[in-house]
């Protein structure tokens, strides 16, 4: 397993590596620079000019790749422009945000999913499977920002049970803790659901076609044999071993849900990654882009990595190998 | 506000108060109270004035900070302002000098006073060229400061020109020498200073998170009296669509507008209303006047004046404004909006005779051939491309419409639509036939000089992207800009405006009229055109209309 693991590792460091490196090339050879926004149209040019030597973005290619490289290594992502902080600072407070709300997103996904494939498999081709298979599937397939309106405009302005978005009240500061924990709650139902029910349908799908692939095995044909109810061996028996596939797809969804998050963030006005990315790829924020793109991608490593171990433990032929 | 959600906060801002053994107070029996929730759309950032780049910014900004006096309601540059740090202003010297006596009951929000020294400190740091101010360019008519003593600044100009009350008095926030004097200025963006503003304003910080919400509640202890409301809270929403909802289900109190299909649909609703004032920004169909591939030449199609007419008349600018923004533009008059003090709304604009363009593009060599729907001379189709920004939807709305409008005049305009930063880097280069560009207009014609005149063709980094060139235009700007009175200046100013709109550089489509919806038991105040915040302090709610988190008190601060 340590083996394993320290391949996994080295592995993950250089696909994070490689990405931060094509990252860098990229948006440095897309048009335009932190100091070359529309908003800085009105600047005398020598000034941008005076700017961009200030924060060494006027030092050839190489140059920068290099000096980004060593700063890194020292655990320095360099300074957003657009922000005048430290790039760890500012990715420091989104960072829990995009992680809770991938967290939250996560588990709506799993367990509806889960839910779902669960009883298609046990209704398998009747009229309900078919129904929640293709209602499943369309939610599935519309895009995130256009599910995220139909949800805020239905709950938030018709409604009236959920707020349209923010984090958190705009008074939230005013309330009593329990206020606050309740007001946060109330602010993640929205975005999560978003987030969370475009890849149920693809894990109900997959839990579906598992289970239906273990429920002829033999020793489910036993467990019925010694006269177990039915939903017993489902879910008892059946579901636990149909887990193992599904489980595999909570590290693939790990990029679905980064991505999702770009839309879903800004949607909602939710402060994080995501929303954070998509900014600062606009302003051409350079450095921000570039620890954003890091943290993403090491999120992404450590997902499957996670996934691989969780695969290990609950498969001993994995194990094995 | 829902009932559900209504009754939800308010049990739990009531809780919250319990908890808090009674500290907030009833706040119904005063005329002062109220909260405000102002939705934005951008993410301001650090916010230090002179780097202000956003409307949004300055939104906020105005807030916390104060001008020596703030303009008038009417939107004058040459008087009618309104004091703030400073309590009155006389000029001395043949209009050269300005003595301001500064109020000395002015406090920084920290507690010490507003002195002469800060504003001339506030002078050095916007006109500092490491400190990059947009404003620097137009400061730069003004000599110097001194300070006479502690509470009089004396503002020394080289010589009279009609906006040298507005630079002096309401160009400038002031900011205080204390907090900023050791901030490095080349990266100024970095100080702490940005994240932790303080002013002299009637409203101040309590919590700064520009990516969630901004809360700011009123000075008690102001020197002009507290402000009206209790707390404004600036609510970060970046998606248009999102902003709309937020302000439809009762989350925000007030937001810019600026998709008249989001206008028309908050239009209908009873709880909203909407202001409408002219505002600053324009856009216009701009033409590269020379050949993009050999600029020493001039543009083969649109170098000829009579073409770039042709085009302008055949555009019904009215009904294409009309039909896409309905009450929310109105069509352009050339580089100005109605919002500038100086700009000529009495100008004679190119009348759109669909006919007379067909005619004028016949006599250029333009002409129609049998069974074919685009014109050719020599052969050669009158087809050419126009670069748009796609961020802009106002803009990327329009430009199909001037599309289908050309195609009956038998012209084919392909639209390129670009990402912004490289839209930009096209139009810095000069790489482009026609342009779909937008501007901010600045309440000083001087805005116009690296835009339009020939000092700004002939910088290669000058933003005269067009190349357009007219000494006749220049010579009316700048004695526009250095008139002694106002009578003068608008006299040059309209000449200036003449030419240019007669010249035809760019097809001026339309300019927005700034839209402010906004709860109905909202009363606002001092909405000036271009700057529809600056009298928020005077905002007011009335105690009997009044929601759950109007009544939230004063008292209650941050945890």
């Amino acid at each position: 397993m340590r083996r394993f693991l320290a391949r996994r590792l080295t592995h993950g460091a250089a696909v994070v590596l490689i990405a931060a490196s094509l990252a860098f090339v990229l948006v440095h050879i897309a048009p335009g620079d932190p100091f070359s926004t529309l908003n800085n149209d009105q600047l005398d040019p020598r000034v941008v000019e005076a700017w961009r030597t200030a924060y060494g973005i006027d030092r050839p290619l190489p140059q920068q790749f290099y000096s980004f490289f060593r700063q890194l290594a020292v655990g320095n992502l360099g300074l957003s422009v657009s922000y005048g902080r430290p790039v760890s600072e500012v990715l420091a407070r989104a960072l829990p945000n995009t992680l809770l709300l991938m967290g939250v997103a996560l588990l709506v996904s799993f367990t509806a999913g889960i839910a779902i494939g669960a009883w298609q498999a046990m209704h398998r081709d009747s009229v309900g499977d078919r129904v929640t298979g293709t209602t499943s599937l369309v939610i599935g397939s519309l895009p995130e920002f256009w599910l995220g309106l139909v949800l805020m405009v239905v709950f938030a302005e018709k409604l009236h049970w959920l707020p349209a978005g923010g984090m958190v009240d705009p008074l939230h500061n005013m309330l009593s803790t329990g206020g606050r924990i309740v007001d946060r709650i109330r602010h993640i139902v929205l975005p999560a659901l978003t987030l969370g029910l475009l890849g149920t349908a693809a894990i109900a799908r997959y839990q579906r076609a598992a289970l239906l692939d273990v429920l002829p095995q033999d020793f489910i044909r036993t467990a019925r044999a010694k006269g177990i109810a039915e939903r017993w061996v489902v879910y008892r028996h059946g579901l636990r071993n149909a887990l193992v596939p599904t489980i595999v797809l909570a590290g693939l969804s790990l990029p679905t849900l980064l991505g999702g998050a770009v839309f879903v963030e800004t949607l909602y006005a939710w402060n994080g990654m995501g929303s954070l990315a998509a900014a600062a790829f606009f302003s051409r924020d350079y450095y921000l882009v570039l620890g954003a793109v890091l943290v993403g991608s090491v999120m992404v490593v450590v997902g499957g990595i996670l996934t691989d171990v969780l695969h290990a433990v609950v498969d001993p032929r994995v194990r094995a190998r | 506000m829902h009932p559900t959600t209504r009754s939800t906060l308010a049990a739990l801002l009531i809780f919250s108060a319990a908890c808090d053994g009674g500290s907030s107070e009833a706040a119904n029996d005063r005329t002062e109270g109220g909260t405000l929730v102002v939705g934005i759309q951008t993410d301001i950032g650090p916010l230090i004035p002179p780097l202000i780049r956003q409307v949004d910014q300055k939104l906020v900004a105005d807030q916390i900070f104060e001008p020596l006096a703030w303009v008038g309601d009417e939107g004058r540059v040459d008087g009618g302002f309104r004091p703030a740090v400073a309590d009155s202003w006389e000029w001395e010297r043949d209009s050269t000098a300005l003595v301001v006596r500064m109020n000395p009951g002015a406090r920084w929000h920290d507690g010490k006073p507003v002195r002469a020294s800060d504003v001339r400190f506030t002078f050095g740091l916007y006109t500092d060229p490491q400190v990059g101010s947009v404003e620097s360019q137009a400061l730069s008519r003004i000599d110097s400061v001194t300070a006479r003593d502690s509470l009089t600044p004396v503002f020394w100009f080289g010589k009279r020109y009609p906006e040298q009350l507005y630079d002096a008095v309401a160009r400038m926030l002031v900011l205080p020498e204390h907090a900023l004097a050791s901030a490095p200025r080349a990266t100024l963006q970095t100080a702490d200073f940005g994240v932790k503003p303080f002013g002299s304003g009637r409203f101040r910080v309590v919590t700064w998170d520009p990516k969630a919400n901004t809360q700011l509640v009123a000075d008690t202890t102001h020197y002009r009296g507290r402000a009206k409301l209790d707390r404004i809270v600036f609510s970060f929403t970046p998606d248009p669509n999102a902003l709309v909802t937020r302000l439809s289900a009762g989350e925000l109190d007030v937001a810019d507008i600026i998709s008249s299909e989001h206008f028309r649909t908050l239009s209908t609703r009873p709880d909203l209303k909407a202001q409408l004032l002219p505002a600053l920004d324009y856009a216009f169909i701009q033409f590269n006047l020379r050949d993009p591939k050999q600029p020493n030449r001039p543009h083969p199609v649109f170098g000829e004046p009579a073409m770039r007419r042709a085009l302008t008349i055949g555009l019904d600018r009215d009904r294409l404004v009309r039909s896409q923004f309905d009450s929310l533009a109105r069509v352009a008059l050339g580089p100005m909006t109605h919002a500038q003090a100086l700009a000529d709304t009495m100008i004679a604009p190119i009348q759109h005779d669909s006919a007379g363009a067909a005619r004028l593009l016949d006599s250029l060599g333009w002409r129609l051939p049998q069974g074919k729907a685009i014109r050719e001379r020599a052969g050669q189709p009158l087809r050419f491309s126009i670069i748009v920004p796609n961020v802009s939807r106002n803009r990327m709305g329009m430009v199909v419409r001037v599309q289908d409008a050309f195609k009956q005049i038998g012209v084919d305009m392909q639209v390129d639509a670009l990402e912004p930063n490289t839209f930009i880097g096209r139009l810095g280069k000069r790489d482009f036939d026609v342009a779909f560009s937008g501007n901010r207009a600045e309440v000083s014609l001087a805005g116009l000089r690296p835009y339009w005149s020939v000092q700004g063709a002939d910088d290669p980094t000058g933003r005269n992207f067009s190349s357009y060139r007219n000494p006749k235009f220049d010579a009316h700007l700048d004695s526009a800009l250095s008139a002694g009175g106002m009578t003068d200046a608008r006299a040059h100013a309209s000449q200036a405006f003449a030419t240019i709109v007669a010249d035809a550089p760019a097809i001026w489509v339309y300019e927005a009229r700034s839209a402010t919806v906004m709860h109905k038991r909202i009363r606002p105040a001092h909405m000036v055109p271009g700057a529809w915040w600056i009298g928020m302090s005077d905002w007011t709610i009335p105690a009997a209309e009044r929601i759950d988190r109007d009544n939230a008190g004063i008292t209650l601060t941050s945890k």
